[in-house]
């Protein structure tokens, strides 16, 4: 076990060795015996997850935060729900992440480039594009005159 | 008699039933500004947060379907307006250090405790907003990797990747001495 994997293991199940599998415990410990640096991680980890953990999950300032919450949500009339509406078939975490307005847009804008690809490939049917035209090809030849030959080196320039 | 699951209130408040939906704010409302809190470091910005996820609760539930728990669902929207909030959390005032769970008994060493909670609530508010969001729903909500894993939308190695690199900063910006070490 290298120090690496002893970090992950941490944050993977908890600072609270009790409750990690036995196997990993104990090749923790070995790696803490032999490894000065890992038993301080270790060490400072605890210490860590002790002052992170001492904070209470309810402290009595959510409790009035909760209770001026409830005062200002029941204060006037609910707004309507959203019974339906064009984003009403995605799932309900979608429309929470404040994506989902912005998918009819991509929508369209995907619509549109799918379009654009149709009719400029001419694969659709439309008719628009002659069926005679062909890409262009290049023959041997024409390579040939595109290919830099450099000057050798004139003996003027010596 | 049994006390309605959230699922079965959030099948009410699809109905538009009102007072279901007061009892789900009235389990949850506290929870949710208190994470907002921790968050963002303001308790005025905070309130607003929950009351806004409160309400897009509302206006959802005709399509909420009960994939995952009613929280953790929750959580992902107070978490995404945290994060939509772009304001990056400021320091937390002094009353904001009341956190501790057991007060010194002397005041002296009361002192100390509030300036140790102070560094940590610091270090904790300098950390990136994901590091932040998964150190906070780690400790302070006792949440597991898998739920906060899809409370932020990543893997579980995701998680365990960010409360790695939260850690190292944590221990850095602490150091061994206000780390306990």
């Amino acid at each position: 076990m290298t120090r690496a994997e002893l970090e992950r293991l941490i944050a993977r199940h908890g600072a609270d060795r009790a409750l990690w599998p036995a196997g990993v415990r104990q090749d923790a410990e070995r790696l803490a015996r032999r490894d000065p640096v890992a038993r301080a991680l270790l060490k400072e980890s605890d210490a860590l997850h002790a002052r992170l953990a001492a904070g209470t999950r309810h402290h009595p300032k959510d409790t009035e935060s909760g209770r001026r919450v409830m005062e200002a949500l029941f204060a006037s009339p609910l707004p309507p729900q959203s019974q339906s509406g064009p984003t009403g078939w995605l799932p309900a975490w979608l429309v929470s992440v404040d994506l989902a307005p912005a998918w009819p847009s991509i929508a369209l804008l995907a619509g549109m480039a799918l379009l654009g690809f149709v009719i400029g490939t001419g694969t659709g049917g439309f008719g628009l594009l002659p069926g005679e035209l062909h890409a262009p090809q290049f023959s041997g030849g024409d390579v040939s005159t595109i290919v830099f030959e450099p000057d050798p080196l004139g003996e003027e320039v010596l | 008699m049994r006390e309605a699951s959230d699922e079965d209130l959030m099948a009410r408040v699809a109905t538009a039933d009102a007072a279901a939906f007061r009892t789900l704010c009235d389990r949850h409302a506290a929870r949710a500004a208190g994470f907002a809190r921790r968050f963002l470091g303001d308790a005025q910005d905070a309130e607003d947060i929950a009351q806004e996820a409160l309400l897009r609760v509302w206006r959802a539930a005709p399509r909420w379907r009960p994939t995952a728990a009613f929280g953790t669902w929750l959580y992902r929207i107070v978490v995404n307006l945290c994060l939509n909030h772009r304001r990056k959390a400021r320091f937390l005032p002094l009353d904001g250090t009341e956190e501790a769970a057991d007060p010194a008994p002397d005041a002296l060493a009361r002192m100390e405790r509030r300036e140790d909670d102070l560094g940590l609530w610091a270090a904790v508010a300098d950390l990136p907003e994901r590091q932040r969001a998964a150190i906070l729903l780690t400790y302070w909500e006792g949440l597991s990797n898998a739920r906060v894993a899809d409370i932020l939308g990543t893997s579980v190695p995701g998680v365990e990747t960010l409360l790695v690199r939260a850690r190292r900063s944590l221990r850095g910006r602490l150091g061994p001495h206000q780390n306990g070490g």
